[in-house]
């Protein structure tokens, strides 16, 4: 085993204990008769061993971590309002179109009821297979699985609607 | 470190705070060690930490345990630290290794380097002087202890590049070392 060989295995595999038998048993052969290597050897043990082992494990202060959780809430209430005041604008559009007639308006009402209900609470995907609630409610549900810091508002959504009937 | 089971990662995804604490908490301080060692400076490194926790609970959905949440968080550490690191090169975050060095009240270096905060300052002097490649490889291997195999997986390169640059960084550090401490003599 030739010098530059021996140096290479010592700063990779030997340090970090993988290196095959046969291959240990060389080096090892050579370190014996080589003391330039053997100087090699301890100074790369002190160095890029020892000291690093001397680094304290450092801990991350709690405050970060409720800092993101607090973040997280956040933007769930304002992702959540956003969305409530889309759904409320579209309706108004929608209602104001069909402004003479009756059923339309009666069949409207009874899209946001339902919302109300499946947002609530009610088991959505079950409501979503019901036909006659077709593909809005289809489309409300993949809205809000795409949309991707909104991941689940179930409770918020209820405590938003108590927090408006209270206040009303 | 807490051990998280499969379902505290899938609530998680479902949109579970609870969960997702439990994910901090158990991956912090790892994030937060990765973190300092690249970037080098505590203030920077707990934005860093933060910037890593709020991609976790964004992405943690699409997380499908293809590798070890602990694989994955280390990819995402690695990451954002040198991205960061990278943006603020300009600010001279690290001291020159010279400086740390140099800077103390005299003495000799080993004798001083058994101080572990000493042994920080040398450290983290001797990273300063590495590519972040390189320093990606170290803080990997010599800090945290992960296998060639491991280090591969988080980088996304094969073993023998992990190896090769193990080798190089560490010929480096060597270098630097024997370099400062010839001129102190
Ligand atoms: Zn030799």
């Amino acid at each position: 085993m030739r010098c530059e060989e021996a140096q290479d295995l010592i700063l990779t595999d030997h340090l970090d204990g993988r290196l095959s038998e046969g291959f240990e048993r060389e080096l090892r052969q050579h370190l014996a008769g080589c003391e330039r290597c053997r100087e090699f050897l301890a100074s790369a043990k002190e160095t890029l061993v020892g000291l690093f082992e001397k680094i304290p494990s450092e801990h991350l202060p709690p405050a970060v971590i409720e800092s993101v959780l607090d973040r997280i809430e956040e933007e769930r209430s304002a992702s959540l309002a956003g969305k409530l005041e889309e759904v409320g604008k579209g309706m108004l559009v929608w209602l104001g179109g069909f402004r003479l007639r009756p059923a339309l308006v009666f069949s409207c009402v009874l899209v946001c009821l339902l919302v109300i209900g499946i947002m609530s609470g009610v088991d959505r995907i079950q409501a979503a297979r019901n036909e006659t609630r077709g593909l809005y409610l289809a489309s409300i549900v993949e809205l809000s699985a795409n949309n991707e810091r909104t991941i689940d508002y179930g409770t918020a959504l209820e405590d938003y609607f108590l927090q408006e009937r209270g206040e009303s | 470190m807490q051990d998280i089971k499969g379902d505290v990662v899938s609530r998680a995804g479902q949109g579970d705070l609870k969960a997702l604490e439990m994910i901090f908490k158990a991956y912090g301080d790892l994030v937060f060690n990765v973190s300092l060692r690249i970037v080098n400076n505590r203030e920077d490194a707990e934005e860093v930490s933060q910037d890593v926790l709020w991609i976790i609970a964004r992405k943690i959905r699409s997380f499908e345990g293809r590798s070890s949440l602990k694989t994955w968080i280390y990819r995402i550490t690695i990451n954002a630290a040198l991205r960061y690191a990278r943006r603020n090169t300009g600010k001279g975050r690290f001291v020159e290794y010279d400086d740390t060095i140099n800077g103390g009240s005299g003495g000799n270096d080993v004798e001083r380097a058994a101080d572990k905060e000493q042994a920080e300052a040398v450290v983290q002097g001797l990273l300063g002087e590495l590519s972040e490649e390189q320093r990606a490889c170290i803080v990997l291997r010599s800090m945290e202890g992960l296998s060639y195999e491991g280090i591969a997986d988080v980088l996304g390169i094969r073993v023998n590049a992990v190896r090769s640059r193990l080798k190089r960084a560490r010929e480096k550090l060597l270098s630097r070392r024997k370099e400062v401490m010839r001129d102190e003599m």
